[in-house]
């Protein structure tokens, strides 16, 4: 008895370590992701798993381990705990300007979900990227200042971003289908700094350090739909508040979110192949007359298929994807794209309670006079004990 | 012990997670900054540099002076400046420490000797300044009253100036940069020595046409040295000895300038005057913005006047509370007075700028600090020169010319 003791409780203690280190590491999330999140309120983060993006999110409004449709919550068995993180290296070009080298580290995800005893009802407690708004610049111009050209360097960072906690219940109605509901609030901060160093030490430096906050609230319902063993349909619809900007306790502005309509299926044609493709519309563009920039409608398309894994006979499913997406902030009339491709692969351990899902996407994002690339790898842990 | 053994490796992820985990939560990228974004990329913000030149926010200003006596200079100014104009200058006024009826005779002997008689004098003058573009420069040292203190002015000074008193002519060499002159005077130099209690007093003044010299003062541990050279009685023996004496007393005196009119205030010169500023800082300024850069502007209504060459440091200084003429001034960190002196030159009518950027972002930060300044000399009696400028009520009155940044709000989108 002893030995299976002490295994309790380190089993315990390491997964008391995990969610200590989910809730710090997703909220860190401090590092630029895009040129395309300086404007409007950051960049989208992706509420997407390893595995969904190996898949191109294809599997966004299935996927349990994905914040995404509620409905999912209802497939999880015992308590499973999921942490994800990501890593890019990115370059851009901007006005004739090429900069690489960029390089950040974040924690986007993390989610506790299990069924509530033996019932049909399961939760899950989620911790998301909902925006992330890091950025670095630098802008060097000169200044005609009594009567002479005075040169000065400018910078402008900003370090934080909005997370999405989500609460959210998913309920088996039958066998093929499952509903489920989620509240969603929205929260987040920035420290803004904005600093001018003149070449003429006659002047003095300007420095201005300030904390924005973002608050809002959202709610989301879903179903899934498993009408035949090879098919599976999702479908979620969300709906968040307006997200009220705070700096130095005033509130500077007051933008729209959007509603967020998710579909997506998986089909199996033939064991252990499968296939998922999802889409994704969001009115962006509510925030349109709340930002100085512009905001669009945005649609995001991915699709992908996984070869093996838990349902057939390898223990190490691969996968490979592709997605498209539109984004929601622009400085100018054109709305930036993105598209990308995708492979990863996961690991099957110890009989299926612990999984790691490892993914690298290419990532090539234009518009606005802009362009960008990014590596970016992630993965998964997945436990159930 | 398959149970075990799942257990195990469960573990085993949970421990590769935690690893994972706690080497990169605790850790933030360094990000390179970008370039080249601007404008489209960067916030919307935009900083605002406002340059603005407050011409009517002098609220009042008052002028004092004698804050520095001639008598307390650390040098003694003497110069002299002919023109077809007339002539201006300032002389130096030296009054010796009286010398004694008796000396011992021999180092260590406790009996003194009476002085038989004098042989001579020696005058040993410190120069410790001089203007190398006047050249040939020669200094008169003329006998003067011994009453000579600090209500003598230059003009009852003046008619001891003259060939009559004339003791020596001392040239300075053009290459003495600073180093002392001196001259040997006959026993008979000052016939009123023994009624004066042994006493004598010297003024120099420059012969040249024009020039101007910076000699040492008793005020600056440098003052001019007197010797006197004496038979001794020994037991029956003459014995030759000497004496030497400080200045009691040493100042100078510049001829008198006009005085300023009701629109001019007066900063430096000797005795060295204050001239205080009082202003109103905008709301916009004062309550919201970020000030870059503040300079004082002063208008000169005049030529600087001096000593021909010579020139005025001028520095604008806080007052740590407002009451007047002994209003307590601000200090000022000994590396930013470089910093904020401006230096004018006798002769010339150009506006004067002063860096006041820290006074003003200190006016900016603490409402209940005078907003005021001294404008004074610096250092106050190191020149005779003196910047006469409008006063806050006149046309050519002092402005405020502030660089600054109206408040700007991070965080728009």
């Amino acid at each position: 008895m002893r030995p299976r003791t002490a295994v309790e409780a380190g089993r315990r203690v390491m997964v008391g370590i995990m969610l200590a280190l989910c809730a710090g590491g997703a909220g860190d999330a401090g590092a630029q992701a895009s040129i395309y999140g300086i404007r409007g309120l950051g960049f989208p983060g992706r509420t997407a798993t390893a595995r969904e993006r190996a898949l191109g999110s294809g599997l966004l409004a299935l996927d349990p381990g994905s914040p995404v449709n509620p409905a999912t919550v209802a497939g999880f068995g015992g308590i499973t705990v999921g942490i994800m993180g990501e890593t890019d290296f990115r370059s851009y070009s901007v006005n004739a300007v090429d900069v690489g080298g960029l390089s950040a580290t974040r924690f986007p995800l993390a989610q506790l979900g299990g069924r509530i005893g033996t019932s049909r009802l399961s939760f899950a407690l989620s911790f998301a990227q909902y925006m992330e708004r890091s950025y670095d610049l630098t802008f060097a111009d000169t200044l005609d200042l009594r009567g002479q050209p005075v040169a000065f360097e400018e910078r402008t960072t900003s370090r934080g971003g909005i997370a999405d906690v989500r609460g959210a219940l998913g309920y088996r109605l039958a066998q093929s289908l499952w509903v489920g509901a989620g509240v969603h609030l929205l929260t987040g901060s920035a420290k803004l700094t904005l600093t001018r160093v003149f070449a003429d030490t006659s002047y003095r430096p300007y420095r201005l350090d300030t904390e924005e906050s973002v608050g809002g609230l959202g709610v989301s319902a879903g179903v899934v739909y498993l009408p035949k063993p090879q098919l599976s349909l999702g479908l979620s619809v969300r709906r968040d508040t307006r997200a009220e900007v705070t700096v130095d306790s005033v509130i500077l502005a007051a933008v729209d979110l959007p509603l967020t309509i998710v579909g997506g299926l998986r089909l199996t044609p033939a064991p252990p192949l499968r296939w998922a493709t999802s889409v994704v519309w969001r009115s962006w563009s509510r925030a349109d007359d709340d930002l100085a920039g512009r905001a669009f409608d945005t649609w995001e398309l991915g699709s992908g298929f996984e070869f093996g894994g838990p349902e057939g006979t390898s223990r190490v499913p691969l996968r490979v994807g592709f997605r498209y997406a539109t984004l929601p902030f622009s400085p100018t009339d054109d709305q930036p794209r993105e598209i990308g491709v995708s492979m990863g692969f996961g690991l099957v351990m110890a009989s299926g309670r612990g999984l790691m899902d490892v993914a690298l996407e290419r990532a090539r994002r234009t518009g606005a006079g802009s362009s960008e690339t990014a590596w970016q790898f992630s993965w998964t842990v997945t436990v159930r004990p | 012990m398959e149970a075990m053994g799942v257990r195990l490796l469960t573990m085993r992820v949970l421990m590769v997670g935690a690893v994972l985990l706690a080497a990169g939560g605790c850790r933030e990228d360094l990000l390179a900054p970008g370039t080249g974004t601007c404008p489209e990329f960067c916030p919307p913000e935009q900083l605002q540099v406002v340059d603005s030149v407050l011409l009517d926010n002098v609220l009042s200003d008052s002028a004092f002076g004698g804050y520095v006596q001639p008598s307390e200079a650390t040098s003694l100014h003497v110069y002299r400046d002919s023109t077809d104009a007339g002539e201006a200058g300032s002389r130096a006024a030296i009054v010796f420490q009286a010398f004694s009826d008796s000396l011992l005779v021999a180092a260590g002997d406790t009996t003194r000797g009476a002085v038989l008689g004098t042989d001579s004098f020696t005058i040993v003058v410190p120069v410790r300044g001089r203007n190398p573009a006047f050249t040939g420069l020669e200094i008169a040292v003329h006998r003067i009253p011994i009453g000579t203190d600090t209500a003598t002015t230059f003009a009852d000074l003046d008619p001891y100036f003259a060939d009559s008193t004339l003791l020596a002519v001392i040239a300075i060499p053009d290459t003495l940069l600073s180093d002392t002159v001196s001259a040997v005077l006959d026993s008979l130099a000052f016939p009123a020595f023994a009624a004066d209690g042994n006493r004598a007093a010297v003024g120099v003044a420059l012969r040249s046409p024009a020039g101007y010299v910076q000699l040492g003062s008793d005020d600056g541990q440098d003052g001019v040295q007197f010797t006197r050279h004496v038979r001794v009685d020994s037991a029956g023996v003459a014995v030759s000895r000497i004496e030497g004496k400080l200045p009691s007393f040493d100042s100078f005196r510049a001829s008198p300038q006009a005085a300023a009119g009701p629109d001019e205030r007066d900063v430096g010169g000797a005795p060295a005057s204050r001239t205080m500023l009082r202003f109103a800082l905008p709301p916009r300024i004062a309550d919201s913005s970020t000030v870059l850069r503040a300079t004082l502007v002063l208008v000169p209504t005049g030529p600087v006047m001096g000593a021909p060459g010579d020139s005025l440091g001028v520095i604008a200084q806080g007052l740590a509370a407002d009451v007047g003429a002994k209003s307590p001034l601000q200090g000022i960190p000994v590396d930013s007075v470089s910093l904020r002196v401006a230096f004018v030159t006798v002769g010339a009518t150009d506006t004067v700028r002063l860096d006041v950027t820290d006074l003003v972002i200190g006016w900016t930060r603490d409402a209940t600090r005078p907003r005021a300044f001294a404008v004074r000399a610096i250092p106050e009696g190191g020149s005779v020169a003196l910047l006469r400028m409008g006063a806050a009520a006149g046309a050519a009155r002092p402005r405020l010319h502030v660089t600054f940044v109206p408040p700007v709000s991070l965080g728009g989108r």
